[in-house]
């Protein structure tokens, strides 16, 4: 069979179980395009072909005596490179960690692991997840594949670009502000930004603790589902994972196909005013007459601090990351350096492992928690992040789900915002207001620009109901 | 001129846990080889979460409440920033402003005088690693990295080097009656730092300036800094000078010190809420079911009981205000019976057995909940000597819950003793018959008796009294 | 050109918080550039918050703990594998620390 890298988890799934393909031609199917397709997209950091291979053919010696039955056996996947892999090199991107092998690995991909998954390779990303375009990474950019000239956004680019080319059949990116979500917009393809404590952190390259959310980019949502039900659930080893009881993690896959007749659908006015991109409101406008056209009713509603989301957003986050980036310090591991004494070669470390994004936010959130200056940033923007809270509360408590652009620009330039920090954290406009408050939300891929630049809708629903974004998606994906 | 000591403590305990306080690594590290008890969380790894050790709140909460703290019901742990080679994770985990106890005080009777001290607060932390020095070089072990520390702080209330010792001293029992921490300062288990100043006495207001003095291991050296600190700063004052706000370091056990930092550059420690942590709440119940498991004499009260009532030696006195357990099962067996020396006597020797019993098998059992009634009837009626050991690890082990007596445990085990005259005479001249040598050997030297001792007990599978087959041997060889 | 939001200064002061060295030159980048990002979050001053509740973490529940049971540890090995040439006796070794 040609092509296979092409197939979606669900066809390459029933395929695999009903002995039509094997493990090992799919996975060899993979990694021959990403041969193909990485010297000029760049996607991936490290390729992990020898180690997937064996693994896939282990796999097909189980699946022969019918012992995995997991939808996700046998499929390759890669991991965006800010999970711990034990024994395979973990960068999180930065220079920092060059050489870095992990002593353990991260609770998604064992849970993977254990369900009969393949990794194919780990991929590309802004450091520590800072930034909108994969530019800053410490490995070179990633290309988006529909046009080369432009970002796939980010800060999980590589998991992005690598799904829209065929490199795998998905990939586990990570979310703080719209890392899953952006480079699924930008490249055409779904990512779900899961509710936070919905998937186990544990392994996961701390950036913002309290937005940090591990999820997948797929295809399509019906894949996103499959993957959902083997990822989700409580860890013993993240206090902040959600303990749902024992019919907990549900199968994400049961709610696909309820017809969507009756159901309301709000319309942030905030989100559809100046500085949204024409092309973009186009193609979301076409997608929010076709949730009309299959029942659904759509109201105007308001989320009125949103104008104070992005500066709410970062002043926490990058607070929290100022102190989750301080275990990077030389002495255990990541990369080494000679200096006169010891603080010389921690600052040595740092000064040369650090990129510029990961340094300016290091130091506005050292700022943002210092002494003096505590009560003005970083207490004044998680009170702001209450209000944030109650806005999205209220309104979901009006409406199903929430509609919006996921971006409020097509995708940029590689080069265009390097030069300017705050425009480029600007663009997370839309989807950085999501994490603060901890709520759901998935990129679905909505259209294309004229010059057929991919455009994505965000929806956005109640905490923990991911089912329902789901549907939604495959509903419109499905007509 | 003559000046007043002002002087406050933080003390820093090593909780007795099981496991470290964010994840499951062994503390048991003590003497152990460098980074063999360490994992991805108290290892600083990039990922690692940490999840908080239940038994380590409870423990702080429990010593809170015996220093008479309130409990906050919405406590949380916060991070305190700042970069050293011992602390892997860049921050440690710590509570800043919702400590887990807050406003408590302690007593102190010295020279019948009440004196009290304040207790600011006692919240949970953890430990850092350790640091050894050669060479020009620093040795990095992880091993205690994250090892549940409870900081307990004072109020600025002493006011002389005897109330320090005297409270170092309580607080010390207190922690090891509680079975809080082993408290075992030679393991770097309990830690002091004195903040110290002095003022003209007569004067109300506190001095101007304060010098803290970091991790103090001894009780002893406290005293040497504190002593001569008061020296070191009086000759300022007399100067008319102040002393300069700053951390000072030990040289070594003399109590020695040197300056380490000025305090005007005091790091900035950018505490916030640790997000990986979710709040803690305790509700009322939860409180008093804590409250309800503190004895009701503190130990220092326990200990005059001990010596004025029931008249222990000092050495047994302490050996049971150690350990809450251990005197928690002595106080039910005394049962009103203070002043029976002869019972006194014989439980205060069965305890010490099954002390002894309980170290020497590794038992994992709380002493306290043994059945009074069961050591009562080995006290009426005493085993063999030399089965009661064994009688005692049986039912501990096996019998712990079940309903039988000594002599029922010693028929079940098999461990009854043969008491019949006649069987042991008949033994007795059988090993006589067998070894001429010895029994020649004992004309001259009675000690020698032992080894026809041990040939009777070997013959009858050790089911003698070696005490009785001695007196029958010694009757025959007469 | 106002005046910028953060000195060269201030910013030496933060850089020395964070542990991170810089030249002159990143000063004055750094300088321009957090003084803007600064000067936008400032914004959140327009909003009153007085009455409000600062709730940190981003979930619900509370009292998530562990039991005390010991589990397994790392080796020695494992623990240090990223500094084979900079350890010592299982230790990590670096230059002295002592003053």
């Amino acid at each position: 069979m040609k092509d296979l890298y092409k197939l979606t988890v669900k066809e390459a799934s029933e395929k695999i179980q009903a002995g039509e393909i094997s493990s090992e031609e799919l996975t060899k199917s993979c990694l021959e395009r990403v041969k193909e397709m990485e010297p000029e997209i760049n996607a991936f950091i490290t390729v992990t072909e020898k180690y997937a291979l064996t693994r896939a053919k282990e796999i097909d010696k189980k699946l022969s005596k019918k012992e995995l039955r997991s939808p996700l056996v046998g499929i390759p996947y890669s991991l965006k490179d800010v999970y711990v892999t034990k024994g395979i090199e973990t960068t999180a991107g930065s220079r920092i960690l060059k050489g870095y092998i992990p002593q353990y690995d991260a609770t998604v991909h064992r849970r993977i692991e254990e369900a009969g998954g393949i990794l194919i390779g780990k991929t590309n990303c802004d450091p520590f997840g800072f930034g909108s375009s994969t530019e800053h990474s410490g490995y070179g950019v990633t290309k988006n594949p529909n046009n080369t000239d432009y970002v796939p956004g980010g800060s999980s680019g590589g998991s992005g670009a690598a799904v829209a080319y065929g490199g795998g059949l998905y990939s586990i990116a990570e979310d703080t502000g719209g890392s899953i979500r952006c480079p699924a917009s930008f490249c055409g393809v779904d990512g779900l930004k899961v509710t936070y404590g919905r998937v186990s952190r544990y392994g996961a390259l701390a950036y913002a603790s309290s937005y940090d959310t591990v999820g997948p980019i797929a295809q399509n949502a019906e894949d996103i589902a499959l993957i959902m039900s083997v990822i989700a659930g409580k860890d013993p080893f993240d206090a902040t994972s959600f303990e749902g009881g024992k019919d907990d993690p549900p199968d994400y896959s049961r709610n696909l196909g309820k017809s969507l007749k009756g159901r309301k659908i709000g319309l942030p006015k905030e989100y559809y005013g100046k500085g949204l991109d024409d092309e973009v409101r186009n193609v979301i406008e076409k997608a929010i007459d076709k949730y009309k056209s299959l029942g659904c009713e759509t109201v105007e509603i308001s989320l009125p601090y949103t104008e104070f989301a992005i500066a709410a957003y970062y002043v926490v986050g990058i607070s929290e990351a100022s102190s989750n980036l301080a275990r990077y310090d030389g002495i255990r591991y990541g990369i080494d350096v000679e200096a006169e004494g010891w603080k010389e070669k921690m600052q040595e470390v740092r000064s040369r492992g650090f990129s510029d994004e990961a340094k300016r936010r290091i130091m506005v959130g050292t700022y943002a928690l210092s002494k003096g200056y505590a009560d003005k940033y970083y207490k004044k923007a998680q009170k702001v992040r209450q209000l944030l809270r109650n806005d999205f509360e209220r309104a979901l408590n009006e409406v199903d789900i929430i509609l919006t652009p996921t971006m409020p620009v097509l995708p940029f330039k590689i080069g265009e915002n390097i030069d300017d920090p705050l425009k480029m954290w600007l663009v997370d406009a839309f989807t950085a207001a999501i994490n603060p408050v901890g709520v759901p939300a998935l990129s679905v891929n909505a259209g294309t620009s004229k010059d057929g630049l991919p455009v994505g809708m965000q929806l956005i629903g109640p905490h923990f109901l991911e089912d329902r974004l789901l549907n939604f998606a495959h509903i419109f994906e499905a007509s | 001129m003559s000046y007043e000591l002002v002087l406050g403590l933080e003390i820093h305990i090593q909780s007795k846990t099981k496991s470290k306080m964010f994840c499951a690594c062994s503390t048991d590290y003590f003497g152990k080889e460098p980074n063999t008890y360490t994992c991805p969380v108290c290892l600083g790894l990039p990922g690692a979460l940490p999840v908080p050790n239940k038994k380590a709140i409870d423990l702080c909460m429990k010593l809170g409440l015996a220093l008479n703290c309130s409990i906050n019901q919405e406590t949380k742990f916060d991070r305190k920033n700042y970069f050293y080679t011992d602390l892997p994770k860049g921050y440690q985990i710590s509570q800043y402003d919702q400590p887990l106890c807050y406003e408590g005080h302690i007593d102190l009777e010295i020279d019948g005088e009440n004196h009290r001290i304040g207790i600011t607060r006692v919240h949970q932390e953890e430990d850092t690693g350790k640091s050894s020095y050669a060479g020009g070089r620093t040795f990095l072990d992880y091993n205690k990295s994250g090892v549940p520390l409870i900081e307990v702080v004072t109020e600025a209330d002493f006011r002389s080097i005897d109330e320090v010792l005297e409270f170092a001293n309580q607080l010390r029992l207190l922690v090891r009656y509680l079975g809080v921490s082993d408290a075992d300062m030679e393991k770097g288990q309990m830690r002091f730092e004195p903040n110290i100043s002095l003022r003209r006495k007569g004067y109300a207001k506190l001095p101007p300036y304060k010098v803290e003095v970091k991790n103090i291991g001894s009780i002893s050296v406290l005293e040497n800094v504190i002593r001569g600190e008061i020296e070191r700063q009086s000759e300022i004052l007399d100067k008319g000078e102040t002393p300069v706000q700053e951390t000072r370091g030990l040289v070594d056990m003399t109590g020695e010190t040197v300056s380490q930092r000025a305090k005007e550059t005091e790091a900035d420690y950018r505490y916030f809420p640790e997000p990986d942590i979710p709040p803690i709440v305790f509700t009322k119940e939860d409180i008093e079911n804590v409250r309800k498991e503190l004895p009701k004499r503190s130990p220092y009260e326990l200990r005059s009981y001990y010596l004025d009532e029931i008249g222990l030696s000092p050495k047994d006195a302490d050996f049971f205000v150690n350990d809450l357990e251990v005197s928690s099962l002595f106080n039910k067996l005394v049962d009103g019976k203070e002043s029976d020396k002869k019972y006194i006597d014989s439980i205060v020797s069965l305890i010490k057995t099954l002390h002894s019993v309980i170290i020497e098998n590794s038992i994992d059992r709380n002493f306290s909940d043994l059945d009074p009634g069961f050591i009562k009837m080995v006290i009426e009626e005493p085993p063999p000597g030399h089965l009661l050991k064994e009688l005692l690890k049986v039912k501990i082990e096996t019998y712990w819950e079940k309903d039988l007596s000594p002599n029922e445990i010693l028929q079940k085990e098999g461990l009854e003793s043969v008491s019949d005259a006649n069987e042991l005479s008949e033994f007795a001249d059988k090993v006589i018959s067998a070894n001429p040598k010895a029994v020649s050997d004992y004309k001259n030297n009675p000690n020698a008796i032992m080894f026809l001792v041990g040939q009777v007990m070997s013959q009858m599978n050790g089911k003698a009294d070696p005490n009785i087959v001695k007196k029958i041997l010694e009757g025959k060889l007469k | 050109m106002s005046k910028k939001k953060l000195s060269k200064k201030e910013v030496q002061k933060i850089a020395d918080l964070a542990n991170i060295k810089l030249t002159d030159e990143e000063l004055d980048k750094y300088s321009t550039e957090l003084s803007s990002i600064i000067e936008y979050v400032d914004k959140l001053s327009e909003i009153d918050t007085e009455k409000i509740e600062m709730k940190a973490h981003n979930v619900t529940t509370q009292n998530v703990f562990r039991r005390d049971e010991p589990g397994k540890s790392l080796t020695q090995d494992e623990a240090i594998s990223n500094r084979k040439s900079s350890s010592e006796g299982g230790n990590f070794v670096i230059k002295s620390t002592l003053k």
